[in-house]
């Protein structure tokens, strides 16, 4: 397995512009997800729910090597997470379908999210479909709530990733909820 | 209208503007600001709402369940470099010594071992509980005792055993018992397809013969189907993985076992353990490469193994992982090496499977199992005459879900088909020990109590189904000898002459055993029942040794034109129950009689019924009965000996024939379906849209160039809820239009681009809800009440039904939600079509004078109803609204007249009022005839029409 230099180094590459260091980076990270997600889960915590964000946190601390990271790679690195995690979520709740829904993923509302399993069915597709919508319509206000939605990312590092102020970011992100709860219609709040 | 970049960037700084403003004032600055920019007002105004909103998807966190990470076949493994070329276990440790006989493990007592795996020993083991023999997959010690694994291995063994497939071995369980973890698998015998491939290695051609090689194909992808319809992938198939029963039934063995037993992070612990993530030679280019692996891995894996049956070589070769990985991602297949009498088909199928990116892969299973049963078809010379005879048989389907009162009927969920032929399957009759049913089979059109027929046998719950007889006579009541080693069952000659043959179960040559004596049952050891004609057609039931010694008449039916067919003993042999016929040979209920004495008994069941067929419950406490009443066959039960009948099957399939298992909890019994397939005719002719499933409820896109339909189950469920395909006309190619969406009725809009469908939700109430045709975008609710049987009308309102109580009314509203009211003021039982020119809508319901229900037109604009007809018809206008197509209802020979309308005419003259006949319409200017239900297309010549068969099958249904 790689150490935690190798691939703090393949973050920096990245961010200094080397496209090919993502192609080995996402599978370590997602390797990462996983093995964590179970350790979790043998845990049996949270009601064998996880937080997608949280795992993306964790997966940071034990992947990067702390002392050979700057601020803006950090960033980067949670908007790599974010990918894989949507990714790996929007990827088995296809294969699981519609049907099978209450094996994919759930929501909780944020103030619950510990310790709390969730009732509620999250429409993982619906919110990758309509983000997918979004990208089309403008794809800097996608960008933020893939970074704050599946990667946990505060408005103040979401902005960083993106480049822009953090009040843009938050207004962006109010005009992005707004545009994404229109588009997904308010049956999660009936 | 479309939001350009410009106008949404517009509308967001608008927006953001608004938003820090407070509420109040919002309003006026967006009016000043929008100026008379009507869109982009209502752009913004709708984004204001929506974040005015309670809480909203996106104040929520995902939470990933357990099962979204444990999902994926383990494929980090081989990215980080394990060298599957050590895959084997090289040092077996035999927790059982050396030949383990004897050990037991829970209820299971070892009886040899079967061979030694990378995860450790399998043995034959008996099952001292069910008595029955599985294999027994010892952990070894690093899986066991490992807690963490263990848990995994658990969780996912209960998900494996979910994958219920004649196709797949079955995961019985796990079991535990001192300190011993210990897989139950299924046991099949026979060979691996490796020892087959391999025994034919030397013969020319060295693939298999290609029919066999499509049929061993066919069931390996509809195993693969099953499970990648649960999520589950195989992730390590090969030849060594697929054992081929002596029957040649296919089973894939070790689903998901790889996966489960690859840790993901611990690859050192894989490596040492020989847990492999993919073969070499199999595995696909993703696997290869340590990427991301899904359900394409295992197409690719059916690539090569249809590539492999069909020449006998590996499409890759490579002993270790190195020379693999560079095949697999470098190499093609030596296409040269297939047969020359490979079809096209199949060679392209293959390319399809091959595609080393899998994104350019077949990305479904199914399609691969569609495309070799295509190729199956088109083999079998014989096989297409038995599609062509069976689609002769022409019966009327489709209207039947159009018209049917929405009754609830009780679940059929825990209905396990149990044969799966094309025609009908009767006379179940289930072996002494439970694990084999007999039955006749005979074609489509057979009637149940005696038919041209041959005896068939098959293991339960999943072993193919043999044929024992070839005579092509009539036939009935096939049973098993008490010992299990034969089946006895009546021959019916021309003459009428009835008599009992027997043919052993393992196959073998009939032999006739007895004379004038039919509907043979033993009854206890040595000791039989059956029917013999005492003076012609007078026909009585006997008690007689079994080598037709001491023969006694047992009951006589009291006239002399009656014929008692069939006997069943009581458990205690103390009582008999009977099936009759009267004077007029139709069937009475049946009847109970004394062993002993000369009583008549009494008649049981429900009064009046028919009653073809009866059986014991084994503890005798319960009498069972195959009966008719009001037409419609269904299967009853009584208390013995005083209980009430109560019915126990209802619904709109028929049952006939009952055996009860051993263990008195289930019954089986032939169940007929009809099943209905959606035909295409145009100028080219005649050709099939949907062969899968039963199609109903086909509608053309507006364009004529799609047909959209719904794919249900079965024709016996009700609702009929099923997924909505659209299939390309030109092409035929079809999908699904709504994935994983089960829908119970739906309409197209008039421009072609949505469909609004009626779907139930979770807590059972019907909403409705809109697609896009195109886009495939999720499906968003109509924001309303709940609803039933959407349509569009005028202005692309969507009108819909709506129970209050026990009426029904017809509402509209506008797609989002607005301009909710009640559009006809009468109840409406049933919604049909609405005219194309939105001004009528018909619908089934009472009549104004209260004389009963119609066929009604509505005006949309008010007014009163047009009675069309008293009965139940099909209506439906063309797209175009210049014609309309009336169908009768859902009675064999069925026929569809396509009536052309002149401007401004939704409905003929002639057929208002309610006073007309068939004649009528066939005798209107223009209309035309078609012999099915037929469905109007974009021109006279174009249409779709369905085709349907009556099947019988035999279930198992679980006793109350």
């Amino acid at each position: 397995m790689a150490s935690s230099r190798d691939i703090t180094a393949l973050l920096g590459d990245w961010c200094a512009g080397k496209p090919q260091a993502l192609n080995q980076l996402v599978p370590l990270i997602y390797a990462e997800l996983r093995r964590i997600a179970t350790r979790q889960l043998r845990d049996e915590r949270v009601g064998h729910t996880l937080q997608p964000t949280a795992l993306v946190h964790e997966v940071y601390l034990r992947l990067i090597d702390q002392r050979h990271v700057n601020w803006q790679n950090r960033a980067h690195f949670f908007g790599v997470a974010a990918q894989v995690m949507r990714r790996i979520l929007v990827d088995h709740a296809r294969r699981h379908g519609a049907g099978k829904r209450n094996h994919g993923a759930t929501y909780v509302p944020i103030d619950e999210a510990h310790g709390v399993a969730a009732p509620n069915e999250m429409p993982v597709l619906a919110l990758d479909h309509a983000l997918v919508r979004l990208e089309k319509v403008d794809s800097e206000l996608a960008k933020i709530v893939e970074l704050r939605a599946f990667g946990g990312l505060t408005i103040d590092e979401a902005a960083d990733v993106l480049d822009v102020s953090p009040s843009t970011a938050k207004r962006d992100w109010r005009t992005a909820k707004a545009w994404l709860n229109r588009e997904l219609g308010r049956d999660a709040a009936e | 209208m479309p939001m350009t970049h410009e106008r949404w960037q517009r509308a967001k700084a608008l927006f953001q503007a608004a938003v820090e403003r407070p509420e109040a004032e919002r309003a006026a600055f967006l009016t000043a600001a929008a100026g008379d920019d009507e869109a982009l007002r209502r752009e913004v105004e709708s984004l204001l709402y929506s974040d005015a909103g309670d809480v909203g998807l996106l104040d929520r966190l995902p939470v990933a369940s357990e099962a979204v990470l444990t999902d994926h076949c383990d494929v980090m493994s081989a990215a980080a470099g394990i060298d599957l070329s050590s895959a084997t276990d090289s040092s077996p440790r035999s927790r059982f010594g050396e030949a383990g006989a004897g050990v037991r493990v829970g209820p299971y007592e070892v009886i040899a071992p079967l061979g030694v795996g990378g995860m450790g020993e399998v043995y034959r083991a008996r099952d001292t509980t069910l008595h029955r023999d599985v294999a027994l997959k010892v952990l070894s010690a690093h899986v066991a005792l490992d807690p963490d694994r263990l848990a995994r291995f658990k969780r996912e063994a209960q998900t494996l055993a979910s994958l219920n497939h004649p196709n797949i071995a079955a995961i019985y369980g796990l079991e535990e018992s001192n300190g011993v973890q210990a897989l139950v698998l299924e046991l099949v015998e026979g060979d691996t397809l490796s020892k087959r491939l391999a025994a034919n290695a030397g013969s020319t051609p060295p693939g298999l013969p290609i029919e066999q090689a499509l049929d061993y194909a066919q069931q390996i992808a509809a195993a693969l189907e099953a499970a990648h319809e649960k999520g589950i992938t195989h992730c390590d198939l090969k030849p060594a993985n697929i054992q081929v029963t002596p029957r040649g039934v296919v089973k894939l063995l070790d689903f998901g076992i790889a996966k489960v037993l690859t840790d993901d992070a611990g690859t050192t612990e894989a490596t040492t353990e020989g847990l492999i993530a993919g073969t070499p030679g199999y595995m696909s280019p993703e696997q290869a490469s340590g990427k991301h692996v899904d359900g394409r891995t295992d197409i690719w894996a059916f690539g090569c193994l249809l590539y492999e049956l069909l020449t006998g070589k590996r499409a890759f070769q490579g002993e270790t992982l190195s020379d693999a990985v560079e095949a697999v991602l470098k190499q093609e297949p030596a296409w040269n090496l297939l047969p020359g009498a490979t079809p096209r088909s199949l060679r392209t199928l293959l390319q399809r499977c091959l595609q080393k990116d899998a994104t350019r892969r077949l990305q479904a299973i199914a399609d691969a199992r569609r495309a070799i049963e295509r190729a199956q078809r088109r083999w079998s010379r014989r096989r297409i005459a038995a599609t062509a005879a069976a689609a002769l048989a022409v019966l009327a389907i489709g209207t039947a879900a159009w018209w049917r009162d929405p009754a609830v009927l009780p679940g059929r969920s825990d209905w396990v088909q149990i044969t799966n032929l094309p025609d009908s399957v009767m006379h179940p009759a289930l072996s002494p020990d439970g694990r084999m049913v007999a039955f006749l089979r005979g074609p489509s059109s057979a009637i149940v109590p005696y038919a041209r027929s041959e005896v068939y046998v098959k293991a339960l719950p999943d072993g193919q189904a043999v044929q024992l007889t070839h005579d092509n006579i009539w036939k009935m009541s096939p049973v098993f000898s008490p010992d299990g080693t034969r089946i006895a069952y009546t021959t019916v000659d021309n003459r009428f002459g009835w008599d009992t043959w027997t043919v052993p179960v393992a196959g073998g040559t009939p032999q006739a055993w007895l004379n004038n004596a039919s509907g043979l049952a033993w009854a206890g050891p040595g000791q039989l029942l059956f029917s013999a004609i005492k003076k012609n057609p007078h026909m009585v039931i006997v008690a007689a040794q079994e080598n037709g010694n001491a023969p006694s008449e047992l009951y006589v039916p009291a006239h002399v034109q009656g014929m008692a067919h069939r006997s069943y003993a009581s458990p205690d042999r103390r009582w008999v129950l009977l099936a009759e016929m009267d004077q007029d040979h139709a069937w009475m209920p049946c009847r109970l009689v004394p062993m002993e004495g000369k009583s008549s008994g009494r008649q049981i069941g429900p009064p009046g019924a028919g009653c073809t067929f009866a059986a014991w419950s084994p503890d005798g406490r319960w009498m069972y009965l195959s009966a008719k009443t009001a037409g419609e066959n269904h299967i009853w039960r009584q208390r013995f000996p005083d209980g009430e009948p109560e019915q126990i099957t209802s619904g709109p399939t028929q049952e006939e024939g009952i055996a009860i298992t051993p263990d008195g909890r289930s019954l089986v019994t032939a169940v007929a379906l009809q099943s209905a397939s959606l035909w295409l005719h145009d100028a080219r002719g005649e050709r099939p849209i949907s062969l899968e499933g039963n199609a109903v409820d086909a509608s053309f896109t507006p364009d004529g160039r799609k047909l959209v339909y719904k794919v249900v189950r079965s024709l016996g469920d009700y609702p009929l809820t099923g997924e909505l395909r659209i299939a390309d006309v030109e092409s035929g190619r079809s999908e699904p239009l709504i994935p994983g969406v089960q829908v119970l009725d739906y309409d197209i809009s008039d421009d072609g681009r949505q469909v609004v469908f009626e779907a139930v939700d979770r807590d059972a109430t019907s909403r409705l809800w809109l697609a896009m045709i195109e886009d495939r975008s999720p499906p968003r609710p109509v924001p309303t009440v709940d609803g039933r049987q959407p349509r569009f009308g005028a202005g692309g309102d969507i009108f819909f039904r709506h129970s209050e109580g026990a009426a029904g009314f017809v509402y509209r509203v506008r797609a989002d939600g607005s301009g909710l009211r009640k559009a006809i003021e009468q109840p409406m039982q049933l919604l049909g079509e609405i005219s194309r020119d939105g001004r009528w809508v018909m619908g089934w319901t009472g009549r104004p004078d209260n004389n009963g229900a119609a066929t009604q037109a509505f005006p949309v604009h008010g007014g009163p109803a047009v009675v069309i007809l008293a009965h139940s018809i099909r209506w439906q206008w063309s797209r175009s609204g210049d014609a309309v197509a009336i169908s009768n209802g859902p009675i064999p020979g069925a026929r569809t007249y396509f009536v052309p309308l002149t401007a401004g005419e939704a409905i003929p003259q002639r057929l208002r009022g309610g006073e007309w006949s068939e004649g009528d319409v066939a005798a209107l200017p223009g209309a035309r005839r078609i012999d099915a239900i037929a469905v109007p297309g974009p021109s006279p010549e174009i249409y779709a029409f369905y085709r349907s068969t009556t099947q019988r099958n035999l279930y198992r249904i679980p006793i109350p």
